[in-house]
């Protein structure tokens, strides 16, 4: 029995740690011991010390009795005394940075108790996995984690950006750099041309994808997509997983192969309850300014122009107007950002709470944008009785985005922030001598002056999310237990835009111009598993998993969008007396998804391990005879390092071989894909009276179904010299086939394309994960985390597509474009090259790629390259007794994309110009490369190309622990100040950020001052 | 394994037992649409039919990017030597013939064209099928008829010989191996929907239907592009003459006195009009608007566009050889170009100095009694058949068949005469009357006549196709164009090609 105990304590001890992500495991074991333990009611009192390793004494140390409240707190000198209840009873033992310790009393009255440091050691950490948990020594997936520790303290709004640079073979780029702005998330590449490259994400149980979730803009494109992701409190979140090859992901089946990423929140722990402040306060700045022409360089380019045109010149003394405006200084400002967040936790063996509330607020670098977030969190996890365990998440929150456009939409007539700015002339002031604002200079295409633009401009997205779950785990004998759990997952998106008539261009057309829009989205889940995990004859030890899920998904969205406004003061908030014709309308989409799932996990001996998993996943959007799709995986380990033959090679601590191999799905395509559609909203005019009419506007497609990517994956996972040195090794290879691709139709047929499944993609690549602590010291340590990989993409099929713009061999995005070869220097470079006949001096020189001596659309050849070779991030950490330092590297390598074209045409007036215009083509500079002002045959061409490499370094954190043991009732205490964003190296990149997603909306460098305190 | 069997067997049974009790799965993944029909539950009575009718008429160019809205107009305008797009890059390659059988509006516009077909057979075929008020049954379907006809006369003289499609599409399968059906066939086609349509449509002016004029009046030029294609009959300028007369002869249409009023901007549905496609950007803000005025309508001239400060795109600009074809004693020269105005800067320029120096020609797009910018430059109804073409038309057949006869010089003489007519208020003695020409001075005269009368309304790239004269125009102006012998016809869009191995591409291309 005693021999036993031990064996469960020491068990217990493991899974305690676990206890926060694995509920149902603990839940079992604890019912176990529970179960096997007999009970007495003898009060007595015990006393003793509480020590680190080196004997020194811990103060502050949790001391409590296991499944009761009764507890106590270690001295100054590390010494406690209570009454325990019970004979047996068992202390369970805390405290901040080190193992968790649970102690048998039994026969005992002083304890010497000594706590190990908590150890970085791979082997036991456990990480998320699709419905459960895994001891990584036990891994025989691609998995990689990202704990709490690595992202804390960041001003950032989203767990995206948090992400950027973290784990192998996770590529996200953000589109731009506006607060709550959206970011790219590619996981061992895209996978599909047409359906979603998303990963699934499971925040808390609950499968969802990133897809926007706005209700929409205007019909011109006014709005600019927000950032779901954004509504979910960093702060809240305990750990994130990123599921990569097919046997981790197969368990999602047709949601599986984008990869998955399980982000899992904080819950309590038994012990005194525990009050948490963290927050911080800063300031942000845009990290670059685009190098545009002054006023003097930019009148001097519009008098070039204006002759070439043959136009008088405009400016009769350009030196006279000198600097003039820097637009870029007029929209830019400097901005707070700020984040409170407050939490409870604590529990005993029976409750366990957390309870957070957070208030974000991020104002943005361009005037008039921000995002403001509050959000409460309530997880509880109940023990009813020894069968029975109930687990319940729940987070709401209200995001408030003052948006602004990112992009430019409806051929200029919305421009993005940034572009308000760079392309207004340098040469007019803000605002005139009578103090209205200028928005007219010579040349300018749809007028607006880019301060009273944005300024008056209201463009307002709230949401509201409601995300919660409740689960049961029943435990119908030992070692198999039933769950059920319900989640669900509310969205209300509500978007008001106004664009006033007097100050912006296209509120200027309508005489105002307004959007009200909302959308409402109900998701609902349940899953029900089945889990069993017996080790039996010594050496073997099983767990099989068997379930059911289903989840469905009604979205309801309706809009109005008025014009006509009576004055610019009401705006949105009164459209009664609007008295343009309103544009409104609404949709009812939904969708649902049924799935059968089953896992089983085998080991033998502690070195070998075999998982084997699959789902059967139906889908409301396929077909009806193809709804159905199988997604089975397989996947070895081979613990190398267990066998006797290796007791030789000391420094290794550990040294594990994996492969694996599944089928995994795509589902990711707009609803009622495979239907045909007939659709009653068109419009037509009838003696002057509007009519409505039908289209048909698709074909039936009865045999769309689920795309496939089948994925290999070879790993090896390794540590040394005391887990000093720790590595992950994965090649991989997926292809993607039956790809839901767009494909063309013979337009003849009336309609011009359509869904089907066809064609294929190939990505693959290698992630390096190492981690190194380079010292590890008592008072000093240094531990370093890196992360490299390399992806390929290639389109290896374009089956019935006739696409004209992808290439077998070649990425999606590259392209057929003209060849840049110079300037011509003068009228014998024209004659001497002979193709573009009608060229002038200072027109661009194309090449002639087909060499048929003329020069035309058949000289294009296939141009950029839209993936990086390579990405890595770098932290490394350093400590020293109790000051911190983190500093955190990024890079994005080896990819391309063009520069501003505006900036850059010289054809083209109604634009300020990059400042490299300067040293344009001119009869006296007649050497230069680039084109003249006004040049005649301007094309979209290599001339626009750069590199988008960069290396950035992220964030830098110097923190200090303040010794606390003075200050009464504060257990813990931290300051720290944080720079985000802080440099970016790149390759002569024009732009605001190369990972920013171009000239929408700079990004920006954010340092904070924060603190954190414990009590 | 036989534990785990046994455990996965378990599962599942409960699985399929959650799956059945609470669900229904098959039910459960039933995919149901809430914001459209399908086709199998629709087009049951009148209604119906009307709508299907409206999709139609619709698919001639919705939405202000589509076919006859634009795309059609892009295709032909820049490749002739009417206009220039200075601010539309992509268009500066149909303008300059540097493009190839990918270029967008030459994909567009096949698209949107067999769009348009397809909604037309739609009618055709399922109308047939309600039961309804007979006569309007037979109403409709020769509406879509005429929809049909105009959408292939345009396919067989963009691109030839092309797949002749007249049954409503309903699987890809069903049309997977077409191949182009040559230009006799086609025009066979067009002519038989236009009689038949000629049977059962009304005479009146439908205010955006199709009509018996209508009918009759595509059908007259339908015969004369065919005289002197390789479809050609020997009767077919005969039979566009005789057609011509009898429109011309219709109590239902005359020349409009004013030749300002002619077009459908102000004077929507006049009686010199045959038919147009609708644009109103009052009625509807977004959707069926045209967008030729805002294009058209020169970047720095203030105070055309009625609200304060806004001016127009200079995207669609005329070519200067063309605006120099104009008289400038023609009341139709004033009557089509934006020459001169106030700029921002409240100076007084003529188009040599605006920031594109060429002759704006907005006054034929612009409707100046409109008090809204939607009114103003997003309201013209895009005229694709008037009364004067049809006399021109007649004119231009005349000759062909028996040289200059007084008949003819009637024809062309009458609309040359409501030119110097002028306002009404104030006539003029130009352009005087022709007479005493030559056979091949009549059709110079013709020609030249209707790129005065008939310019930027969608004729001239046809007329200097269908009399063989583009590649000298062009030439003319320019000798060092990259026109080639191909450019009488449009490529067959390259994706087509890829899709279908049946379809072959045109000769030079």
């Amino acid at each position: 029995m005693e021999k036993l105990n031990v064996m469960l304590i020491g068990l217990v001890r493991n899974e305690l740690q676990l206890s926060l992500r694995n509920l149902i495991i603990s839940g079992m074991l604890l019912s176990l011991i529970c179960s096997l333990e007999t009970i007495a009611q003898n009060e007595r009192k015990i006393s003793g010390q509480v020590l680190d390793a080196n004997t020194e004494p811990l103060v502050g140390a949790t001391l409590l009795e296991k499944g009761t409240n009764n507890g106590t707190v270690s001295d100054l000198d590390g010494n406690f005394e209570f009454i325990i209840s019970s004979e047996n009873a068992i202390l369970i033992v805390s405290y901040i940075g080190y193992e968790t310790q649970e102690v048998a009393t039994v026969g005992r009255t002083n304890l010497a108790i000594v706590l190990a440091e908590q150890s970085s050691e791979l082997l036991n950490e456990v990480v998320v996995v699709g419905y459960g948990t895994q001891r990584r020594k036990d891994l025989t997936g691609s998995i990689a984690s990202v704990s709490s520790e690595a992202i804390e303290n960041q001003p950032l709004a989203s767990i995206d950006q948090l992400l950027q640079g973290r784990a192998a073979g996770v590529n996200i780029s953000q589109s731009s750099g506006a607060p709550g702005g959206r970011s790219t998330i590619r996981i061992r590449g895209a996978s599909s041309v047409n359906a979603g490259n998303e990963p699934l994400l499971v925040i808390d149980g609950i499968p969802m994808y990133n897809g926007s979730k706005d209700p929409g803009g205007t019909s011109y494109g006014t709005s600019s997509p927000t950032n779901p992701l954004a509504s979910l409190n960093p702060n809240d979140i305990a750990s994130i997983e990123i599921l990569k090859d097919a046997s981790s992901t197969a368990i999602y089946g047709s949601r599986g192969s984008n990869g998955v990423i399980i982000i899992t929140t904080k819950r309590g722990e038994s012990g005194a309850a525990k009050v948490n402040y963290n927050g911080y306060y800063g300031v942000q700045n845009v990290v670059d300014k685009l190098d545009l022409m002054n006023g003097q360089e930019h009148a001097e380019f519009l008098n070039d122009w204006a002759m070439a045109s043959g136009l008088e010149a405009p400016f009769s003394n350009p030196a006279s107007i000198g600097e003039g405006t820097d637009w870029q200084n007029e929209i830019f400002r400097s901005s707070a950002i700020q984040d409170h967040q407050l939490s409870l936790s604590g529990g005993n063996e029976n409750t366990k709470y957390f309870i957070s509330a957070n208030y974000f607020n991020q104002e943005g670098v361009i005037i008039n944008s921000g995002m403001e977030r509050y959000s409460i969190r309530l997880n509880v996890d109940q023990k009813i009785n020894e069968k029975i365990q109930f687990n319940q998440s729940l987070t709401f929150n209200r995001t408030i985005n003052n948006s602004l456009p990112i992009s430019n939409a409806g051929s200029d007539n919305v421009r993005s922030a940034g572009e308000r700015a760079y392309v207004t002339s340098p040469t007019i002031p803000v605002r005139d001598d009578e103090g209205n604002y200028v928005d007219v200079w010579y040349g300018v295409n749809k007028p607006e002056s880019p301060v009273a633009s944005l300024l008056t401009t209201k463009s307002t997205l709230t949401g509201d999310n409601l995300l919660g779950n409740l689960s049961l785990d029943y435990e119908i004998a030992e070692g198999l237990v039933f769950q059920t759990m319900a989640g669900v997952n509310l969205m209300n998106r509500s978007n008001e835009e106004f664009y006033p008539g007097g100050s912006t261009y296209i509120g200027g057309l309508f005489g105002g111009l307004g959007m009200i829009s909302n959308r409402r989205i109900t998701n609902i889940l349940n899953e029900n598993t089945l889990r069993f995990s017996r080790n039996f004859l010594d050496h073997h030890s099983l767990e099989v998993l068997a379930g059911f899920t289903w989840q469905k998904e009604t979205t309801f969205l309706s809009s109005l969008q008025p014009t006509g406004f009576p004055n610019d003061l009401l705006g949105i908030n009164s459209v009664g007396g609007t008295t343009g014709t309103p544009i409104v309308g609404s949709n009812l989409l939904d969708w649902s998804i049924a799935s059968f799932l089953g896992r089983v996990n085998y080991q033998f001996d502690d070195k070998w391990l075999l998982t084997a998993t699959v789902r059967a996943d139906g889908s409301s959007r396929f077909a009806m005879d193809n709804k159905w799709g199988y997604f089975p995986s397989v996947a070895m380990g081979y613990r190398l390092s267990e066998e006797g033959f290796m007791e030789d090679f000391v420094f290794l601590d550990d040294l594990k071989i994996r492969g694996s191999y599944g089928l995994t799905g795509n589902q990711e395509i707009g609803n009622y894909q495979s239907l045909a559609r007939l659709v009653t909203n068109l419009i037509y005019i009838f003696d002057n009276q509007l009519v409505s009419g039908a289209r048909q506007s698709s074909l039936s497609n009865q045999n769309l179904s689920w795309e496939r990517s089948a994925q290999w994956d070879i790993g090896l996972d390794m540590s040394f010299f005391e887990d000093r040195i720790r590595v992950i090794f994965d090649y991989y290879k997926k292809d993607t086939r039956d790809l839901l691709f767009t494909i063309n139709l013979p337009s003849y047929s009336g309609f011009s394309s359509a869904l089907f499944n066809t064609g294929m993609v190939e990505n693959r690549g290698i992630e390096l994960d190492l981690g190194i602590d380079v010292i590890r010291g008592n008072d000093f340590s240094w531990n370093m985390q890196t992360n490299y990989s390399r992806n390929k993409t290639a389109m290896t099929d374009l089956g019935q597509s006739a696409s004209t713009n992808l290439f077998i061999g070649h990425p999606p995005g590259v392209g057929l474009g003209y060849l840049f070869d110079g300037v011509f220097r003068d009228q014998a470079e024209v004659q001497d090259h002979g193709a573009q006949p009608n060229a002038m001096p200072g027109d661009m020189r194309y090449v002639d790629s087909n060499e048929d001596g003329i020069f035309n659309a058949d000289d294009r050849v296939l141009v950029g390259n839209p993936v990086p070779d390579y990405i890595f991030g770098s932290n490394h950490q350093f400590n020293y007794k109790g000051l911190s330092l983190s500093v955190f590297f990024q890079g994005v390598i080896g990819h391309d994309g063009n520069r501003i074209s505006r900036l850059f045409d010289p054809s083209d007036v109604s634009s300020n110009k990059a400042r490299a215009l300067v040293e344009r083509w001119t009869p006296e500079n007649p050497d230069s490369n680039i084109p003249r002002a006004g040049v005649s045959n301007w094309l979209g061409s290599s001339f626009l190309r750069q590199d988008l490499s960069f290396v950035k370094l992220r964030n830098i954190q110097l923190g200090y622990q303040i010794p606390v043991q003075s200050l009464s009732g504060i257990s813990d205490a931290r300051v720290y100040v944080s720079g985000q964003n802080l440099i970016t190296f790149t390759n002569d990149y024009f732009g605001y950020d190369p990972d920013g997603g171009g000239g929408g909306y700079p990004t920006a460098r954010t340092i904070v001052f924060g603190l954190n305190l414990g009590f | 394994m036989n534990i785990k069997n046994k455990l996965l067997r378990k599962g599942q049974g409960i699985a399929m037992i959650f799956c059945f009790l609470f669900l229904g799965c098959e039910n459960f993944l039933e995919e149901k649409p809430y914001s459209f029909l399908a086709p199998e539950n629709f087009y049951n009575d009148e209604k119906d039919a009307l709508s299907a009718l409206v999709g139609a008429y619709a698919g001639l160019g919705v939405g202000s990017n589509n076919f006859l809205a634009r795309r059609l107009h892009y295709l032909t305008w820049f490749p002739s030597d009417e206009a220039y797009p200075p601010t539309l890059a992509p268009q500066r390659q149909l303008d300059d013939f540097t493009f190839a059988s990918d270029h967008v509006d030459v994909n567009q516009t096949w698209t949107q064209m067999y769009d348009a077909i397809n909604r037309s057979n739609v009618v055709i075929g399922r109308v047939a099928n309600i039961e309804m008020d007979e006569s309007l049954k037979q109403q409709y379907i020769a509406e879509a008829q005429f929809i049909r006809a105009l959408c292939y006369f345009y396919g067989v003289r963009l691109w030839g010989a092309i797949p002749l499609i007249t049954d409503e599409v309903t699987s890809v399968e069903q049309v997977s191996n077409a191949t182009r059906d040559s230009e006799d066939l086609v025009y066979g086609q067009i002519i038989s929907d236009l009689e038949s349509a000629a049977q059962y449509l009304p005479a009146e002016n439908q205010d955006g239907r199709a009509s018996l004029g209508a009918a009759k009046g595509l059908l007259a030029k339908v015969f004369l592009t065919r005289a002197s294609s390789v479809a050609g009959s020997s009767e077919d300028y005969q039979r566009c003459a005789d057609l011509a007369k009898e429109v011309i002869d219709s109590p239902n249409h005359q020349l409009v006195s004013n030749y300002q009023n002619a077009i459908g901007v102000a004077n929507k549905f006049n009686p010199e009009s045959l038919f147009e496609l609708q644009g109103d950007r009052v009625l509807i803000p977004l959707g069926m608007h045209t967008i030729f005025g805002q294009f058209t309508i020169p970047r720095d001239i203030i105070g055309l566009v009625p609200e304060e400060g806004q001016t127009g795109n200079s995207d669609i600009v005329s070519e200067i050889n063309y605006f120099n074809l104009y008289d400038d004693r023609d009341y139709r020269k004033e009557s089509t170009f934006v020459t001169e105005g106030v700029n921002r800067q409240g100076e007084h320029v003529t188009w040599e100095s605006f920031t594109f120096p060429y002759p704006h020609p907005a006054w034929k797009y612009v409707d100046q009694t409109s008090s809204s910018r939607n009114g103003y430059a997003f309201s013209a109804n895009f005229v694709v058949l008037r009364l004067a073409d049809v006399y021109l038309m007649r004119a231009e057949a005349l000759n062909e068949i028996n040289g200059p006869s007084a008949e003819a010089y009637e024809m062309i003489n009458a609309i040359r005469e409501r030119a110097r007519n002028r306002d009404g208020v104030t006539p003029s003695t130009y352009p005087e009357n022709l007479e005493g020409l030559s056979q091949d001075e009549f059709r110079d005269a013709v020609l030249m006549e209707r790129a005065i009368e008939l310019g930027f309304e969608g004729h001239r790239w046809f007329d200097l196709v269908r009399t063989g004269r583009l590649l000298e125009t062009i030439r003319s102006i320019n000798p060092s164009s990259a026109i080639a012998e191909k450019h009488y016809l449009f490529p067959i869009p390259a994706d087509e090609l890829i899709i279908n191995e049946n379809l072959t591409q045109n000769p030079g291309w």
